[in-house]
């Protein structure tokens, strides 16, 4: 009698346990799941950048109302996205055959998690004061559309830009 | 009460157990809420603090007047209700400092590139296209004359017009259009078109079509602020127009031109290379619109190369 009393007890206290604990377990399985999948593509970016071995150089930011980061350092070239004026970009060096073919105006850098080229005059140290951060109700109220500020990002690749000396 | 047989001990347990079924069930809830409540305390305690984002009415006393003036707490009172007004005039500067409305000086850039890229298809000024080295010329010229410090943003077009243009800027600032075409036809040296440039730099300096394309309605609203002012963003579509119509239709008046002429001459004039090259640029630009239909309308706009020459020779200017 008293091994079925302790079986019986032992075993609902068991199940009662187990049931007010369940939520936590299955939260942290969940957790440990997240956990495992963002390593498995933090080490899949690691071994992308591992291959191309590029070096961290510093974070700058964007100087233009709107740049093009392309694809290859060419003005003309592909565009794969556009920045505006303020936002940081991460420069990395490159590394063996692709340093000797990067022209001296260009640079590689990661914009909102995008790789590609850039030119360095789009690129400041220091943060600027850009129009869309010092008006921003009014340049909001342009109501500018995705192609305008694609293209407004080539105008920038476009211009012939010079500065006469200080006198 | 002793349990006298081996039936009645069964219920005993079995009782028992039920109570302890009931217990662990009570337990398990009891501990959940006293978490609930544990968070729910810091809420409150968070949102007696007058800086809540919030709370930001002003707290009523009204009703506890008396016991606060017993208790001489009504400059506990005052000191609360003043920082939540600082708080919210606070809110209110950060909230107008965006409708700040640009100023004339940083306002004509902006206004440019919106138009340049509004009509890039029509402008064709996205093209691959080498690099002329003009930059380097401009900046020769311009140095050479004594202008320093300028700052200047050349687009090369891929259309016959506009042939050449400066766009209103911001202040120390100047952006060119220059016709690809245009400069190939009549292929202009280097230096021609830097004078070419010259010319529109001083067009630029006087203003004209900036004169032109302003909007009397945005005068008032310039270096200011708009809220709760509301502003018809259909007057910069306007001033959009505006530069369409006169880049492609207006023009320059003669006067204005005259103007332009003198001045290129007074700047150049003790330049013998510079002087024939102008003369040579303008001779050229003549002789293209009277032999190329294409480019008929040139006079409509710059009216005219052939007047231009005739004030130079006659030294006039």
């Amino acid at each position: 009698m008293f091994k079925n009393f302790t079986a019986r007890f032992s075993l609902i206290s068991m199940v009662i346990l187990m049931s007010s604990t369940n939520n936590f377990a299955t939260e942290s399985t969940d957790t440990n799941t997240n956990m495992n999948i963002n390593t498995n593509i933090n080490t899949s970016i690691n071994t992308k950048k591992e291959k191309i071995e590029r070096k961290f150089i510093g974070t700058f930011y964007i100087t233009k109302t709107f740049s093009n980061l392309h694809q290859h350092p060419s003005p003309y070239a592909t565009s794969v996205h556009t920045l505006a004026c303020g936002q940081s970009v991460k420069l990395y060096t490159t590394n063996g055959a692709q340093k000797e073919s990067l022209p001296e105006e260009w640079v590689f850098a990661e914009g909102e998690n995008t790789f590609g080229y850039l030119q360095k005059k789009m690129l400041s140290a220091e943060k600027p004061d850009c129009f869309q951060n010092k008006y921003p109700k009014f340049f909001d109220g342009l109501n500018l559309n995705i192609t305008e500020i694609y293209y407004w990002g080539k105008l920038h690749d476009q211009y012939i830009a010079g500065k006469t000396k200080v006198k | 009460m002793y349990i006298k047989n081996i039936k009645d001990m069964s219920a005993f347990y079995q009782l028992l157990l039920l109570l302890l079924v009931l217990l662990l069930l009570c337990v398990i809830p009891a501990k959940t809420s006293l978490a609930s409540n544990s968070t729910s305390n810091s809420n409150i305690a968070a949102s007696t603090a007058p800086t809540h984002a919030d709370n930001d009415e002003l707290i009523d006393f009204s009703s506890i007047k008396q016991v606060i003036k017993n208790d001489m707490l009504e400059n506990v009172v005052v000191k609360k209700n003043e920082a939540i007004l600082d708080v919210r005039n606070e809110k209110l500067k950060k909230k107008t400092k965006l409708y700040d409305f640009p100023s004339r000086e940083n306002f004509w850039s902006l206004i440019s590139e919106y138009w340049l890229v509004k009509n890039a298809q029509s402008l064709k000024w996205d093209f691959e296209k080498p690099d002329y080295g003009i930059d380097e010329a401009v900046k020769a010229l311009f140095e050479g004359l004594g202008h320093y410090e300028v700052r200047f943003k050349l687009l090369v077009i891929n259309d016959i017009s506009p042939t050449h243009f400066s766009l209103p800027a911001d202040s120390g600032e100047y952006i060119f259009i220059l016709s690809l075409p245009f400069i190939r036809t009549m292929d202009l040296s280097k230096l021609e078109i830097s004078l070419l440039i010259l010319e529109d730099f001083y067009r630029a300096n006087f203003e004209y079509f900036k004169q032109y394309a302003n909007d009397k309605e945005i005068d008032d609203f310039f270096g200011k602020n708009f809220y709760n002012k509301k502003f018809d963003f259909e007057k910069i579509n306007k001033i959009l127009k505006s530069y369409t119509y006169f880049i492609n239709e207006k023009g320059f008046s003669f006067p204005q031109q005259y103007d332009v002429t003198k001045k290129v001459s007074e700047v150049i004039r003790s330049n013998p290379n510079l002087w024939k090259t102008y003369n040579n640029l303008l001779y050229k630009i003549d002789t293209l619109i009277k032999n190329n239909g294409e480019y008929k309308s040139y006079n409509k706009i710059y009216p005219s190369p052939e007047m231009q020459l005739r004030w130079l020779k006659t030294s006039k200017l």
